[in-house]
């Protein structure tokens, strides 16, 4: 990682004015300036006039994706451990997975080779043959593995080449050698590891995508894999791309506790929660600890499930998400945050001040420097993920400038305050800045405090400000009353449509794009902001069935 | 376990996994058996965060960081002096910058998340060698890559969690877990050695993989015409990969008698992780596995990774829960103990190296040239001048005057330099850095 010290500055500074000139760049929105008199970083998703549909494109699967989808083909034990590079494991908007180099087909020729061991192993159902014709057995294996693995039906061309493969295999060694040896073929091919999005018509305007690539849409987005027994045969049935058909599919697999622990992970990497990991704090916040760390992820994870899966699902809202008093510790975090736990576990405990997850400890102490709060961290941090607005990073001379701030302003806020006196800085920092201010009750480990430590002497905390970013305006107390704001706020909950269409999709959607989430924003606000309905509209949404035509 | 015992199923998982190569094996053990010298092979031990100047040399010789050195010490060249220059024109910056350019001395490419999160623009220059020196190359694993602690601070930036690049923006990552080594090792040595039976077994292992590569192959062509053709670039990087494992098939294979070699002692279980006497005990399986690897002559190019760059591990009895941290506060006392530590730990492994015997007769570390590295000089100030250097070896690779502290300061050598200094050890070279190079070290290499 960085010098600290450039972490810090890094994230003080971000000084190209946020104006409407920079267009796109830095994942800027382009468009129309934000309601109002705001110079314009465009939205949470903005329309020019303009709405672009999706095209049908091949990607590659994630890693994630690869090692589940390798998993459950073969049934193993474990996740095999498949990691190439291309960003990490848990990121919610994935960088584009790296090509099939050298590096990547040896690793996956390992975590092929390694798979196939264990599913051909002796009295597995793969290495099996019951009746004695051993090339039958193939057949019949090839027939059943080879379309799940490749996701779709194969062609007696391919099912031959598998069947000549398996014949190698066999010469001189055992049947299970013969099946090993198909298993290990199948997973490094560009059939098993691309995901198709290309439906059956050539060209046209508007190209249905296939029921097995509808279901593979699907079955990545809610189990993080490829279908299970169930949602295949919705594909071969074609029943998948009927609108009955895929609602009951919905309903069944969000009924099953794989796909909601997969959602629950959902909201955690959207909330970047595995970054706990990776965070470090001054050897005088002797508090953290790797295991603090655990409990403040593991309390996390717990108020996500009691919100989305608690209660049968009636607090699975919007408004509860970001306003909550609940906070879950256990003993290694009770005392830190003034509640008492005992016994071994995660007990609910309410808080005063607490307001929802980004108040949540595990979120305070990630978006944070070492030994204080940040205002820019938590700003930032809210302005792209509830928001949608990706501010360009500083350059070198922001970074200088930032650092002569830290010189002489002792705390955040003042920092602040200077910051919005400055030209350069004030363009992004009126984005960032007041939602970063809002949360200066909490420390380095988001504990409340009321006053700051300065060398001139403790100075009480002001989190408030007069706040004009998109459609929460005017004077905002802090956190809590920020917490409520948003919660009402229209231009976050159209971004979290955008968010979730985005990780759907696999790509983060184009300002030209977001117009094609209309009617899952619709369900979402119909609603009342309730959360699962926001991802059964997501898992509804025609751009994860239909495309324009024209492949990329 | 001690003296391997291990099933025909074992063995065919290896001879999945290398069976053409495991020939070449055959073949070379040998010809050691009829006196030609033994294998020569090259070690990287990473270690992060810098050192502190003053207890590393100190008054020109030995400092208290080097000390734990002493037992083998006449193996030992610590070289003083040599800088590291990332094309950015930087003395002093990120980790990343300095692991990228002491490992593939290609430029810095464009970061992918964070604004020090470099992509190699090269492979390494370990895989380099590793592919072009007669040498180092055609052993069953051509490469290893470890490492013992896998966290760093305040990110996930891949240029500080790997040392191999296969080519550019291709990073090998270490494999933290010791039983997975375990089981690839194991798999690859063979019980009876070669008969008939186990030559038969090879030929037929080399034959499945083959036909595995003629059906990716097939598939690769069928889906060409499917895909869009945005995809054909990452279609054609594929291409280039399955050729590179058929070239790894091999030719011809000449079997023969083949010295035993037996698996390691049995691993103390740790997985990385936890603090650093739990990064202690995963090290420690690696090193026993290193070791093995060796005198069976499995692979000859190892890189080994401690800690992460910026790596967070935790020394608490030496006074840090947080390595990198503490060495942005220069709290030296501290940061000596912990690169201390580091020295004691990596000198029990070569002395391991310098105690065992080799296939070729003599000791390991005679054949063996090791590189101890950092990605940075000191943590607090992220200098990139006189980095904390040593090489370890013997007569085999030719590592001269033992015993000393080669002082190379303004001469303006840099880490590239070093790789140009050792890669006619393995009868190639290398050149054509894209970052600061001035030629060899003078009188480091008899070759």
């Amino acid at each position: 990682m960085r010098a600290a010290v450039a972490l810090v500055v890094a994230a003080t500074t971000a000084a190209i004015a946020c104006t409407g000139e920079i267009g796109s760049q830095g994942g800027l929105v382009g468009g129309p300036a934000a309601p109002g008199d705001i110079p314009g970083p465009g939205g949470p998703g903005t329309s020019s006039g303009v709405c672009k549909g999706l095209s049908a494109r091949v990607s590659r699967l994630t890693d994630r994706q690869l090692a589940n989808a390798v998993r459950d083909l073969l049934g193993l034990s474990k996740t095999p451990a498949f990691e190439t590079g291309s960003g990490g494991k848990e990121e919610f908007m994935p960088v584009r997975p790296a090509a099939v180099s050298g590096g990547v087909a040896l690793k996956l020729r390992d975590v092929a080779e390694v798979a196939a061991v264990e599913a051909t192993a002796a009295g597995k159902p793969a290495a099996t043959c019951a009746g004695g014709d051993e090339r039958a057995c193939a057949k019949t294996f090839v027939e059943r593995f080879a379309p799940r693995a490749f996701r779709r039906p194969i062609t007696v061309e391919e099912r031959d080449a598998l069947l000549s493969v398996y014949d190698v295999g066999r010469q001189g060694e055992t049947h299970a050698v013969g099946i090993r040896t198909v298993i290990e073929a199948a997973l490094q091919s560009p059939s098993f590891i691309y995901l198709r999005e290309l439906g059956d018509a050539a060209d046209g305007d508007a190209v249905a995508l296939t029921p097995y690539e509808i279901a593979t849409k699907l079955s990545l987005f809610l189990r993080d894999s490829i279908p299970d027994d169930a949602l295949w045969s919705a594909a071969e049935s074609g029943k998948i791309a009927t609108p009955e058909g895929l609602d009951a599919e919905i309903d069944r697999l969000l009924g099953t506790p794989e796909v909601r622990a997969n959602v629950t992970s959902i909201f955690e990497r959207l909330f970047q929660l595995d970054r706990i990991s990776t965070v470090a704090k001054d050897a005088s916040v002797k508090e953290f600890t790797p295991a603090f760390a655990d409990s403040l992820r593991a309390g996390t994870r717990k108020f996500l499930e009691e919100i989305l899966w608690g209660n049968g699902g009636q607090d699975a809202k919007l408004k509860t998400l970001l306003t909550s008093s609940k906070v879950f510790v256990d003993k290694n975090l009770a005392p830190v945050y003034g509640a008492t736990a005992s016994g071994d576990g995660l007990v609910a405990v309410d808080l005063p001040n607490r307001a929802g997850i980004l108040t949540q400890p595990s979120m305070l102490t990630i978006e944070a420097t070492p030994s204080d709060s940040s205002v820019v961290h938590r700003g930032v941090f809210v302005l792209r993920e509830l928001l949608c607005f990706h501010p360009p990073p500083p350059q070198a001379d922001d970074l200088a400038q930032g650092d002569e701030l830290k010189k002489n302003l002792h705390t955040e806020r003042a920092r602040a305050e200077k910051r919005a006196t400055i030209p350069r800085c004030a363009g992004c920092h009126s984005f960032i800045d007041p939602l970063g201010v809002s949360f200066e009750h909490f420390d380095t480990l988001g504990r409340y405090r009321t006053e700051i430590s300065t060398p001139d002497g403790p100075v009480p905390v002001d989190a408030s400000w007069d706040f004009s970013v998109y459609d929460v305006k005017g004077r905002v107390a802090n956190s809590t009353e920020l917490a409520s704001r948003l919660a009402e706020s229209d231009a976050v909950k159209t971004c979290l449509v955008r968010q979730f269409a985005s990780y759907a999709l696999g790509e983060r959607l184009g300002d030209d794009q977001v117009c094609t989430t209309a009617k899952v924003k619709e369900s979402f606000t119909g609603a009342e902001g309730d959360l699962l309905s926001l991802i059964k509209a997501v898992a509804r949404w025609e751009a994860l069935r239909t495309r324009d035509g024209g492949a990329r | 376990m001690s003296g391997l015992r291990l099933g025909r199923r074992s063995f065919m998982l290896g001879a999945a996994g290398g069976s053409a190569l495991l020939a070449y094996w055959m073949r070379s053990a040998v010809a050691r058996a009829e006196g030609e010298p033994g294998p020569k092979r090259l070690v990287i031990i990473h270690r992060p965060n810098g050192t502190i100047a003053e207890d590393w040399v100190r008054g020109g010789a030995r400092g208290p960081i080097l000390e734990p050195f002493a037992p083998v010490w006449d193996r030992a060249v610590v070289l003083k002096g040599i800088d590291v220059r990332p094309s950015n024109g930087t003395t002093g910056g990120s980790h990343e910058a300095g692991l990228v350019t002491i490992m593939t001395g290609g430029a810095l490419g464009a970061t992918y998340r964070t604004n020090d999160d470099f992509r190699s623009t090269a492979p390494s220059l370990d895989q380099r060698l590793a592919k072009q020196s007669p040498l180092l190359k055609g052993r069953p694993i051509e490469s290893l890559q470890l490492g013992s602690h896998g966290a760093q601070d305040g990110g996930n930036e891949i240029p500080n969690t790997t040392l191999s690049y296969r080519g550019a923006a291709d990073p090998m990552y270490p494999e933290l877990d010791p039983s997975k080594v375990l089981s690839r090792i194991s798999a690859l040595i063979m019980p009876g050695g070669a008969n008939p039976n186990n030559d038969a077994a090879i030929a037929r292992a080399r034959a499945r993989r083959k036909s595995v590569l003629d059906f990716v192959r097939g598939d690769l062509n069928r889906v060409r015409s499917a895909f869009p053709a945005s995809m054909k670039a990452d279609l054609d990087v594929q291409e280039a990969a399955i050729r590179e494992l058929e070239q790894g098939l091999g030719g011809g294979m000449m079997p023969g008698a083949v010295s035993a070699c037996t698996a390691p002692s049995a691993l103390s279980g740790a997985k990385a992780g936890g603090n650093y006497q739990n990064t202690e005990k995963v090290a420690a399986d690696h090193f026993k596995l290193i070791v093995a690897a060796f005198v069976c002559d499995l692979t000859r190019v190892v890189t080994f990774q401690w800690a992460t760059g910026a790596s967070l591990l935790a020394f608490g009895d030496l006074g840090t829960n947080n390595h990198h941290s503490t060495s942005h506060a220069n709290q030296r006392g501290v940061l000596s103990s912990v690169d201390r530590w580091y020295s004691e730990k990596t000198s029990a492994f070569i002395q391991q190296l310098a105690n065992t015997a080799d296939v070729g007769g003599g000791k390991l570390l005679d054949n063996t040239l090791v590189w101890y590295i950092n990605e940075i000089s000191e943590g607090w100030s992220h200098s990139f001048n006189d980095f904390p250097f040593v090489l370890f070896g013997g007569d085999g690779v030719g590592l001269k005057d033992r015993g000393r502290i080669l002082n190379v300061s303004g001469q303006g050598k840099t880490s590239n330099d070093v790789w140009t200094s050792f890669a006619p050890v393995f009868q190639t070279t290398l050149g054509g850095y894209a970052t600061k190079a001035s030629g060899p070290i003078a009188g480091l290499f008899a070759v």
